[in-house]
């Protein structure tokens, strides 16, 4: 197996080596667009991840007497119509709105590259019959496509997450399955299958690390709109229900109060505005930076 | 080419139907139907009185034989009756259907005349301020949610600038400048992402071919740059850009759902919503075939008008 490898690290393909990988990283970190959409994205990482430490409040916490009350030092982006603190709810429901995101971008990103190697690989009769499935779910816009799966199997976390990965695994399935018809004619591959490598080695261990720059720059993408579709699904009441929080869910519940009320509406929007533009900025900068035109 | 179109056709065919069994098997799969919503509605039913709806609905026959003569009914123009609004489901959609069309052909005109200049603008003066600029905000563009922006929209026309758009849907054949009045916010929402689009293509499109052999021959031969420019560069640079805009109007489809909703415009999107949440199958159903359809066509005239464009594409 060792000469398959070699082989393939010789023939340009390949296993990607320790150096190679640390220069990746390298790489993207020098990049500004990268840098900028890395740190703003950890920045909501961390904000899902330790909501406590930016916000002492209880997101469900009532306070009618206090309801409605603009941005003050107390609450800094306002209360909403049941007096609940704004900048609190926005720090909670970024656990919902990125968890929803990154739970189905994880599975469609599994799911659609697993198909797609597999459809590239064994061609022929997988290939079709994956094709004409993928086909069906790209005869649809997508958007709606989510509304109409979430509408159709109820409001819930669950629900969300499975129309969003239903929606977006075709889209890594396309990503996955032409460089796989490219990689599997290469002669690392010939290489590998005639010292025996099984199928699933060839695929998991060889053609794999070789599709996946594409996955990533795609995995990146998909993330910006997962995010926006889960808000989507929110606003239109097929998402995270109340009183749990998500950024849609708050601009849902702010809908009604938008002329007396605007901070409900407007600091949501832009919380989701910023942590799009950051995974969009990690993903234009990924996708520049693997170009091989711009090497 | 002529044998091109007819087999995309018959794919088209067999995905629409593999579209709306996915669609159909969804619907009844799903526990709570029309008659239990119903039942909900109004408690202690009778039992024999719920046999009686279900039997009226047709939902007492098996799965297959609800699609088979749902199907048969498609190939003959009838998409059966709306359970919830009454009346032939055809008619309910093409009413809807030519406010959602309207909505994303006008929102897609605002995304070329918007996008396609800028483009230009940042192809031009790449890598300088105005690029950097029109960079970031071509990705906030694309980062804004839709249903935001048209709240912010709103917002700011009315409690700022003290000016509401007509809020009663008025047709275009009724009164064109009030239509157009009532659709700006709309389409400026619903455009705005694809401007976004529009413009990186423009940019990344015209770069492209300014790096081509013959624009350096065109520039040796002494002609102004921005003759190079207009007739050499741009004519080839805006064949991708067509494509890409006509394929965004598909794409917009799907979002003139969420806008409709901000909006409360009675389109077809707006309309599938609340079949949904009635459980109006026959209106669901109908929806859902009618803008498949509409996106496969859409989707076919541009990759058709890219042949047309570029005769180095052929379709075999």
């Amino acid at each position: 197996m060792a000469t398959a490898a070699s082989a393939s690290r010789h023939s340009g393909g390949g296993q990607a080596g320790p150096s190679a990988r640390r220069r990746a990283v390298e790489g993207a970190l020098h990049n500004r667009l990268v840098f900028l959409g890395l740190t703003l994205g950890l920045v909501f990482v961390f904000m899902a991840l330790l909501p406590n430490l930016l916000t002492p409040a209880d997101p469900y916490k009532m306070n009618v007497s206090h309801a409605m009350a603009g941005p003050t030092s107390e609450n800094w982006l306002g209360t909403d119509n049941f007096g609940r603190d704004v900048w609190t709810r926005i720090v909670y429901g970024s656990r919902s709105s990125l968890g929803i995101a990154f739970a189905s971008v994880s599975v469609a990103c599994s799911l659609g590259t697993l198909l797609g190697l597999l459809a590239g690989y064994f061609g022929k009769t997988v290939d079709q019959v994956f094709g004409r499935l993928m086909d069906i779910f790209f005869s649809f816009p997508s958007l709606l496509l989510a509304i109409i799966v979430a509408g159709i199997l109820g409001p819930s976390m669950q629900n969300v997450i499975l129309a969003i990965t239903v929606v977006y695994t075709p889209f890594f399935f396309r990503v996955a399955r032409g460089p796989t018809l490219v990689e599997k004619e290469r002669e690392y591959i010939l290489a590998a299958r005639t010292l025996g490598a099984s199928a699933p080695r060839i695929l998991l261990r060889h053609v794999l690390p070789n599709i996946l720059a594409p996955v990533v720059v795609q995995a990146s993408v998909t993330l910006c709109y997962a995010i926006l579709t889960e808000a989507s699904l929110s606003y239109l009441g097929l998402g995270i229900q109340p009183p749990h929080p998500s950024w849609g869910s708050i601009l849902n519940e702010g809908r009604p109060y938008l002329q007396i009320a605007p901070w409900i509406s407007v600091f949501p929007g832009l919380t989701i505005m910023l942590a799009v533009l950051a995974f969009n900025l990690l993903g234009d900068g990924l996708r520049d930076l693997w170009d091989p035109r711009n090497v | 080419m002529y044998a091109y179109v007819p087999r995309r056709l018959a794919c088209t065919g067999v995905t629409l139907v593999g579209l709306s069994l996915v669609i159909f098997v969804l619907l009844r799969m799903v526990p709570g139907d029309i008659v239990s919503q119903m039942v909900d509605l109004q408690a202690q039913a009778d039992p024999r009185q719920l046999e009686e709806l279900r039997r009226f609905f047709g939902l007492d026959q098996p799965w297959h034989v609800q699609y088979i003569s749902w199907l048969a009914g498609v190939v003959t123009g009838n998409l059966g009756q709306s359970w919830r609004l009454g009346g032939p489901v055809l008619n309910h959609i093409l009413d809807g259907m030519s406010v959602t069309l309207e909505l994303a052909f006008l929102a897609t005109l605002f995304a070329a005349v918007v996008g396609i200049p800028f483009g230009v603008w940042a192809a031009v003066r790449q890598n300088r301020l105005e690029d950097g600029v029109l960079r970031i905000a071509s990705l906030a563009g694309l980062s804004v949610p839709v249903f935001w922006q048209g709240s912010m929209l709103i917002l700011l026309f009315s409690l700022y600038l003290r000016w509401t758009p007509p809020m009663r849907w008025i047709s275009p054949l009724d009164d064109l400048a009030n239509n157009l009045v009532l659709m700006a916010l709309p389409v400026v929402t619903l455009g705005t992402a694809s401007a976004a689009v529009v413009v990186r293509m423009t940019r990344n499109a015209l770069l492209e071919v300014l790096r081509q052999d013959y624009i350096r021959t065109a520039h040796s031969k002494g002609l102004a740059g921005r003759a190079v420019l207009l007739s050499h560069a741009l004519r080839n640079a805006l064949i991708p850009v067509i494509t890409v805009t006509g394929l965004q109007m598909g794409y917009l489809l799907g979002g003139a759902v969420v806008v409709e909703e901000v909006f409360t415009l009675p389109g077809v999107g707006r309309m599938l919503l609340q079949g949904l949440t009635q459980r109006d199958y026959p209106l669901v159903q109908g929806a859902v075939l009618f803008v498949a359809i509409l996106f496969m066509l859409i989707n076919l005239v541009t990759d058709l008008v890219y042949a047309l464009l570029d005769p180095r594409i052929r379709y075999s």
